[in-house]
């Protein structure tokens, strides 16, 4: 168990983009979460500015933003506002809603850094079993008492199960980020910051994170598992080769049998969980965040992604994906190496 | 004495060029063999076949086992080098170290340590910041640490200028060689060699052309720089090989008495690449 421990951090040794990338993005977080505008409808407002400052055109405009937002207590708030009473446009929403923006914000950056290292695990896969055959460093790995399956499998956990690890950690720092840089803001504005440390917020960027660790690893291994395949197998460009085929065989399908099968098939599996979220479009309706009810649209965030992920689909990707891991395996050990 | 390696029709087809020809030899522990052959010989199909890298036909032991079966088991004692070119260039030399340390059994690292103290390589380089001759001196240290009962060595010296190859072989039999490890090794550069190898195996299209011990040979082979009025006289006795010297033609003879040579000029002792010459030649016509 050591050794395969050992052969992961060999993988982090080589592919520093895996902790690099989301540290770039965290310092950009950072610089975001001080400096960062909030727009309200199309009138966009420094957040630190005081409403009283503002122009008098740009204070009308604001004004029948807020009366959308707020209704009849528009113009209580709005003058509220006049007097320098609470310093920013975010302590003019009612708490619920401001509660539901920062829940918001905060699932968002699971989001965010999901689709960096989503596109880090990407190249990795691709890379994981051709680079060392290009540069002939295979032949030093196999002079080494390791077996091709330890390797393969080590590959393969670090981006299935690694990679999401590592994105779920750099989601709990991006919170931390910006909810200090968020408060410091708020503060210098002569706002109450403890709106970005609401718990109800927080509890929901950790659980969006947390759901997006669980749909990695059982529903995108598989893809891990194909990328892998590819890159064991791809006598050169190993992209082209985990690409074009499927790309192919939509043309093919399309233009010869006329259907879309393979299209569907890759959307589901790439983008399903997505849909499940959105709604698929036509009786599904999308999920709507209750600022009034976080808990409540949380809960069917998870039910309708568990409803969806809990599938036969599920069980036989991860079928499908071990045996392309399984074929990844012998191609890396019973491929004549060129020496 | 235990045989590491038994080879017994050892055959390889790629498409239908057949690289080895059904190929049967030995190595017994302990000893230092050279595998010699010209270009597109077989002598890397060979290797790769003893390291587990590629599937063969006929059969094949490497320390009792099936190399291209148990390739990872068979590594805990088989080391290799293929060429300079082969560590991961993105590794930091302390890296290898760590990573060698926790995943091979047989490695020493106060040893390596202890060669390496001797090079100039810093522990934080990266392989690709160093130059061909250091990262030989790192692959040959990493090599020597690891308590190893066969070392397979592939052009290792490939791309090195003269003194690093001397300082190669040198340090490999002046600290490694102890004379119950085994090392199989391939050159072009067969003089440098000879000096330190037991055993030759010349190789030719896919064949075994010669399979002996060194002593053996300056038995078997006579080298005759034959006096002008005996030409026709040694002609008789059917050299192997004959080519015009600086003054003398020289001669090769195989298993003819010295003494019987003695009489027709000065007889010595042949070089490996003379022997390679007459041997490949004759085998090919």
């Amino acid at each position: 168990m050591n050794r395969f421990v050992w052969l992961i951090r060999r993988e982090l040794w080589e592919h520093r983009a895996i902790w690099i990338a989301p540290a770039v993005v965290l310092a950009l977080l950072a610089v975001v979460a001080v400096t960062g505008n909030i727009n309200l409808g199309d009138v966009n407002v420094d957040s630190s500015q005081k409403i009283s400052e503002l122009p008098a055109e740009k204070r009308e405009k604001l004004r029948i933003e807020i009366e959308k937002e707020f209704g009849d207590q528009a113009d209580a708030a709005m003058e509220r506002l006049e007097q320098g009473e609470g310093g920013t446009m975010l302590s003019l929403l009612p708490a619920e809603k401001r509660t539901a923006l920062v829940a918001v914000v905060y699932s968002m950056l699971g989001v965010l850094m999901s689709i960096v290292l989503g596109s880090i695990a990407f190249f990795y896969a691709l890379d994981a079993l051709y680079a060392d055959r290009r540069d002939r460093s295979v032949l030093f790995w196999k002079s080494l008492p390791l077996s091709d399956a330890e390797t393969v499998l080590a590959k393969f956990a670090t981006a299935a199960i690694v990679i999401p690890l590592v994105a779920f950690c750099a989601t709990l720092l991006a919170q931390l980020v910006v909810a200090t840089g968020g408060s410091i803001k708020l503060a210098l504005a002569g706002d109450p910051a403890g709106m970005m440390w609401n718990p109800q917020a927080l509890l929901a960027g950790v659980s969006t994170a947390a759901l997006i660790v669980v749909i990695s690893v059982l529903w995108y291994s598989p893809l891990v598992a194909y990328l892998l395949l590819a890159s064991a197998w791809a006598p050169k460009s190993p992209f082209l080769w985990a690409v074009l085929p499927p790309v192919a065989g939509m043309l093919v399908e399309r233009i010869v049998i006329g259907t879309r099968h393979i299209d569907s098939l890759l959307a589901w599996r790439v983008f399903g969980p997505f849909k499940a979220l959105g709604g698929d479009g036509s009786d599904a309706p999308g999920l709507v965040v209750d600022s009034a009810n976080l808990p409540g649209t949380a809960t069917a965030m998870v039910e309708r992604l568990v409803e969806f992920i809990a599938s036969p689909g599920m069980f036989i990707g991860l079928l499908v994906g071990a045996a392309m891991v399984g074929a990844a395996i012998s191609l890396r050990r019973y491929r004549d190496e060129n020496t | 004495m235990t045989n590491l390696i038994e080879a017994r029709g050892l055959a390889k087809r790629f498409g239908s060029t057949r690289a080895l020809e059904g190929v049967s030899f030995s190595v017994p522990e302990g000893r230092i063999v050279g595998l010699i052959g010209p270009n597109g010989a077989g002598k890397t199909t060979a290797l790769k076949a003893i390291l587990g890298l590629t599937r063969f036909e006929g059969e094949l032991s490497v320390l009792g086992q099936d190399p291209y079966r148990h390739r990872h088991r068979v590594m805990q004692d088989v080391c290799f080098i293929a060429d300079v070119a082969v560590l991961p260039r993105w590794m930091r030399v302390r890296q290898l170290l760590d990573f060698m340390a926790a995943t091979h059994p047989r490695f020493r690292r106060e040893v390596c340590e202890q060669f390496l103290s001797r090079t100039d390589i810093k522990r934080d380089s990266r392989v690709k910041e160093l130059s061909k001759g250091m990262i030989t001196q790192l692959h040959l240290s990493l090599v020597m640490a690891v308590d190893a009962k066969l070392l397979v060595l592939d052009e290792p010296t490939l791309g090195l200028d003269l003194l690093m190859r001397k300082q190669f072989y040198d340090t490999l039999l002046s600290e490694y060689f102890d004379g119950q490890r085994t090392i199989v090794v391939t050159t072009h550069q067969v003089e440098e060699i000879e000096h330190i190898l037991t055993d030759l195996l010349f190789i030719d299209r896919g064949r075994i052309v010669l399979d002996a011990a060194m002593e053996d040979l300056q038995e078997r082979y006579v080298q005759l720089a034959v006096r002008p009025d005996k030409v026709e006289a040694a002609r008789a006795l059917k050299p192997i090989a004959e080519r015009a010297g600086l003054g003398r033609t020289q001669m090769l003879f195989r298993d003819v008495p010295r003494e019987t040579l003695a009489g027709l000029g000065d007889t010595g002792v042949p070089s490996v690449a003379d022997l390679f010459v007459a041997i490949i030649q004759g085998a090919r016509s």
